[in-house]
């Protein structure tokens, strides 16, 4: 139907509307901590995310290692990707890994070999980011993609690691709906790993997404 | 069309699962948790229900600032005034495109325009990815609940059918049987040209769209195709990001008792150069399919729902049958609304009969909709529906009620006569009315005085 | 002020011994008691049905009848005390001469329960009551707010008084819902019984005799030994 044959259905329909008055507050509840840090700690581990803390850039990059053999014990094959601003914000990651035994995975998508490139891509089991904003609210860290920033990352891997600056993470979602940058096509707020709990409501992690999310906080 | 009533008789006759009533308490007691560790749920409740219904009552323009957001940002969009629209549209773009396999997010709206059916039809195959809509779908059957769409199914059903359709070894086990159902759709996943998703809510100001999932299925299917349609009902919409957020907090709450989901996806466009990932192609479908009418109606207000499935876990009837003898799309108590008021109450009025009015789906409702008044506006519209003896017996009643003389002499008739008719203060015989109840219950007999006349005999 | 006796059309014909007991609590507490001999049914039925005209009428006749009185009104039942309080206006919203009457009727109406425990009753203890058990019938629950005073009503006369797990579950009454789907709603109807059993407690009560009548028919039915008493009862002493 053309567009304005559609919204002249639903203007006509307005009209005959029996509606509620309407009657309620004009803002929401603000949600906000104290101690917006340590909540998220908690929060975030309510959701199975194991979380790490600290001081420094290079005990980040330490305390992602321990994490990352923890979880690839016993795994030959050892690919990840990353998003490449870590390079500057934990210095000497990438290095680390590579000495590890890791080896980084090109995740860009070509228009014309999508499928070949996700054959690549899906080998890996290891992918770093780190989060624009996180929520103490409900231990969640959000993800905006754009370039340097790939979805796979956070998406097609079975351990999800995040280095978070701690100055990061804000109380609520509406204060992280505000802080983050929405110029790019996707926007994901991740909270706690894949699960789902469709048989029985039996709890199970990594369904289609990551088993494993871990955050290293910084700071 | 077979009567709900038969069909619930159909389903008492074979077992109504056990795992429907315990699926539905779970999620409720979750939503209760998930509230009182929450001291912000009753007001953020309060000002969901006027971001719909702000919404709502605007919703034309709110339509039109959304297209224009989403066509600025390199979507496209597609009005569909019915399912069949709906359908051909987005059969001709996998066409055009030379699609052959579609990966799909759980949705209720492409349930009710059976997108599926359509797609098959054209030679495409239609992979749902959501755990327990897969599992629905290699079953043959319809989903049960509008969130937990397998509820109906143990998972001894679950293991058996997973070794009978994907041949292999059973298993009971909830983790074995998911990391079966991984590794089969995940190549699936990542060779599929179109991902079709439903919408949560869209941003009519970002012209974006937010899909929330717990497994990450939603983000796989508009990430890994070149083509994401998002199809959405046309009132799923707010105008801001900071109203997505009054409703996100809400949502999940009251759908598992989570915070929020695993994944909020907001997904704002095809993915833009420079971009190592994503969709090079997006597609809004917006669907009216009789929601225009429900809009023109007394029960506009069953548009507001943001589809949280909170009611049918507070229902006792949902609880007692499941979802399978609404026999529809949506069932529950939101089901009871909107299938009638979108596919026509002369063909759905049983189903607003079909509430005790407990007021428990209104208790828990994140939005607040009054779907008990809603149910009482419909049940007026379709009295033509109701037994005559029913019809007569209450106009004969109201008749008497007016009358107080008469309604004195006939109770009093009533009482002195009832003790023919009773024993021990019970009914010998019930009335045909009543049949139904003997089933399980018994019928207590008039008093052999009314307290009318005890209370003239007191005075006196 | 005298108060005003709402027994509505159940308790007229069926359970005439709870306005009996009604009658007693509120002379108990202090109250001069009035019946208006005229009244019938507040039109609750109909109105739930969705007959609207035949509700009207209803409504329309008990406005007449309750309006024309002076002093709160009593009403021994949830379901039709929301009637007044909320569906008459709703009703007749379109009705200036009786909408004007039906929201002043509404504000003089009360719960029996919910007046009594405004009012301050003292609670006169009722001798060697059995263990007893509360259900919270829906339209006193979820349209009045009714849990908390009949509960307390109850403590405060020495009632043997265990909570009952499910006690805001419907019982699957529902009026017309009952004969409409009989067989859901007598599922529902077995699962507070099952509840009611396994709560261990020898009677049941509640503030509303439709839900009681209606759970009495499968306790007997069940062959339970079970009671079943409206909270009026309970509180004048006929427990038995």
């Amino acid at each position: 139907m053309e567009r304005e044959q559609f919204l002249g259905r639903v203007q006509a329909a307005l009209r005959g509307a029996v509606l509620p008055e309407i009657d309620g507050p004009e803002r929401p509840p603000q949600v906000t901590f104290a101690d917006p840090v340590h909540r998220f700690v908690e929060t975030a581990a309510a959701v199975d995310a194991q979380v790490t803390r600290a001081d420094s850039a290079p005990e980040a990059v330490a305390a992602a290692l321990r994490l990352v053999d923890a979880t690839a014990a016993g795994q030959d094959d050892r690919g990840y990707v990353a998003w490449e601003e870590l390079d500057s914000l934990v210095p000497g990651l990438f290095d680390r890994l590579a000495a590890g035994g890791w080896k980084r995975i090109d995740a860009t998508v070509g228009t014309d070999s999508r499928y070949e490139d996700h054959g690549r891509i899906g080998a890996a089991s290891l992918g770093v980011t780190t989060a624009d904003v996180a929520i103490a609210a409900t231990g969640s860290v959000v993800l905006a993609h754009g370039p340097g920033r790939p979805r796979s990352a956070s998406l097609l891997v079975a351990h999800h690691l995040v280095l978070l600056p701690v100055e990061r993470i804000v109380s609520s979602l509406h204060e992280a709906m505000a802080r983050v940058e929405w110029d790019t096509s996707n926007v994901v707020a991740i909270t706690g790993p894949s699960r789902t709990g469709d048989i029985e409501s039996i709890l199970t992690l990594g369904v289609h997404g990551p088993r494993h999310l871990s955050i290293v906080l910084i700071g | 069309m077979t009567t709900f009533r038969n069909r619930v008789q159909d389903a008492f006759a074979t077992g109504v699962p056990i795992a429907i009533d315990r699926g539905a308490r779970g999620h409720y007691d979750k939503r209760v948790k998930a509230a009182a560790v929450f001291p912000q749920m009753e007001d953020m409740r309060d000002r969901a229900r006027v971001i719909r219904a702000e919404v709502i009552a605007s919703l034309d323009e709110v339509l039109a600032e959304f297209a224009d957001a989403v066509a600025a940002r390199g979507g496209k969009v597609f009005f569909a005034a019915d399912a069949a629209e709906a359908n051909d549209y987005i059969v001709n773009l996998a066409r055009a495109e030379g699609v052959s396999r579609a990966v799909k997010v759980k949705s209720m709206v492409t349930e009710e325009i059976e997108l599926n059916a359509a797609l098959e039809a054209a030679g495409i195959e239609a992979v749902e990815t959501d755990l327990g809509e897969f599992i629905v779908q290699l079953a043959g059957e319809k989903p049960s609940h509008i969130i937990a769409p397998v509820l109906h199914k143990d998972r001894y059903a679950v293991g058996e059918l997973l070794a009978e359709q994907l041949g292999v070894p059973y298993t009971d086990d909830p983790t074995e049987l998911n990391d079966i159902a991984r590794k089969h759709l995940r190549s699936r996943f990542l060779s599929a040209e179109m991902g079709i998703s439903g919408v949560n809510m869209a941003v009519a100001e970002d012209g974006a769209v937010a899909l929330v999932t717990n497994e990450g299925n939603g983000r796989l299917c508009t990430t890994a195709p070149q083509i994401h349609v998002a199809v959405m009902g046309m009132e799923r919409l707010v105008r801001t990001r900071d109203d997505l957020a009054v409703i996100l907090e809400v949502l999940a709450r009251s759908a598992t008792g989570q915070g929020l989901s695993v994944y909020t996806n907001i997904v704002t466009g095809p993915r833009r150069s420079g971009e190592p990932d994503g969709p090079d192609q997006f597609h809004v479908v917006i669907v009216d399919n009789g929601r225009s009418a429900t809009l023109g109606s007394r029960v506009a207000e069953i548009l507001y729902c943001i589809r949280c499935g909170a009611c049918l876990n507070a229902c006792p009837v949902y609880r007692h049958v499941g979802g399978h003898p609404y026999a529809t799309t949506y069932p529950g108590p939101i089901g009871k609304v909107l299938t009638p008021s979108l596919y026509g109450l002369e063909e759905w009025h049983e189903l607003p009969a079909t509430s005790s009015l407990c007021g428990a789906c209104q208790e828990v409702c994140p939005v607040r909709i009054d779907i008990p008044k809603l149910l009482v506006e419909l049940r007026q519209q379709s009295t033509g529906h109701m037994p005559r003896s029913i019809r007569v017996g209450l106009a004969g009643f109201a008749w008497v009620s007016t009358r107080p003389r008469l309604y004195r002499t006939l109770t009093r008739f009533v009482a002195f006569f009832g003790r023919w008719w009773s024993k021990d203060g019970w009914l010998r015989h019930v009335p045909f009315l009543l049949r139904g109840w003997r089933i399980d219950r018994d019928v207590p007999a008039p008093a052999p005085e009314t307290f009318n006349d005890w209370w003239r005999k007191r005075g006196a | 002020m005298p108060v005003q006796l709402f027994v509505t059309c159940l308790v007229n014909s069926l359970y005439p011994d709870v306005g009996k007991a009604t009658v007693a609590l509120l002379e108990r507490a202090g109250h001069e008691v009035e019946f208006p001999v005229d009244q019938t049914c507040c039109g609750q039925p109909s109105f739930n049905g969705g007959f609207a005209a035949e509700a009207k009428q209803q409504a329309r006749q008990t406005l007449d009848v309750l309006d024309a009185t002076e002093g709160p009104i009593v009403v021994p039942s949830g379901s039709c005390a929301a009637m007044i309080i909320h569906h008459n206006p709703e009703l007749l919203h379109d009705d200036p001469d009786y909408l004007a009457k039906a929201e002043r009727v509404a504000a003089r109406t009360h719960e029996l329960t919910q007046f009594l425990a405004a009012d301050g009753d003292p609670g006169t203890p009722v001798a060697g009551a059995a263990t007893t058990t509360y259900h919270a019938s829906c339209h006193a629950l979820r349209w009045l707010g009714v849990l908390e005073e009949p509960k307390r009503l109850l403590d405060d006369a020495g009632v043997d008084r265990i909570e009952l797990a499910g006690e805001d579950e419907c019982c699957g009454f529902g009026g017309l819902f009952s004969i409409k789907a009989p067989e859901v709603s007598g599922a529902m109807m077995n699962t507070k019984i099952d509840q009611i059993e396994a709560s261990g407690a020898e009677v049941v009560v509640g503030v509303d005799v439709s839900c009681l009548l209606h759970i009495a028919g499968g306790l007997r039915r069940r062959g339970s030994t079970i009671r079943v008493r409206h909270v009026a009862e309970m509180l004048a002493g006929d427990a038995e």
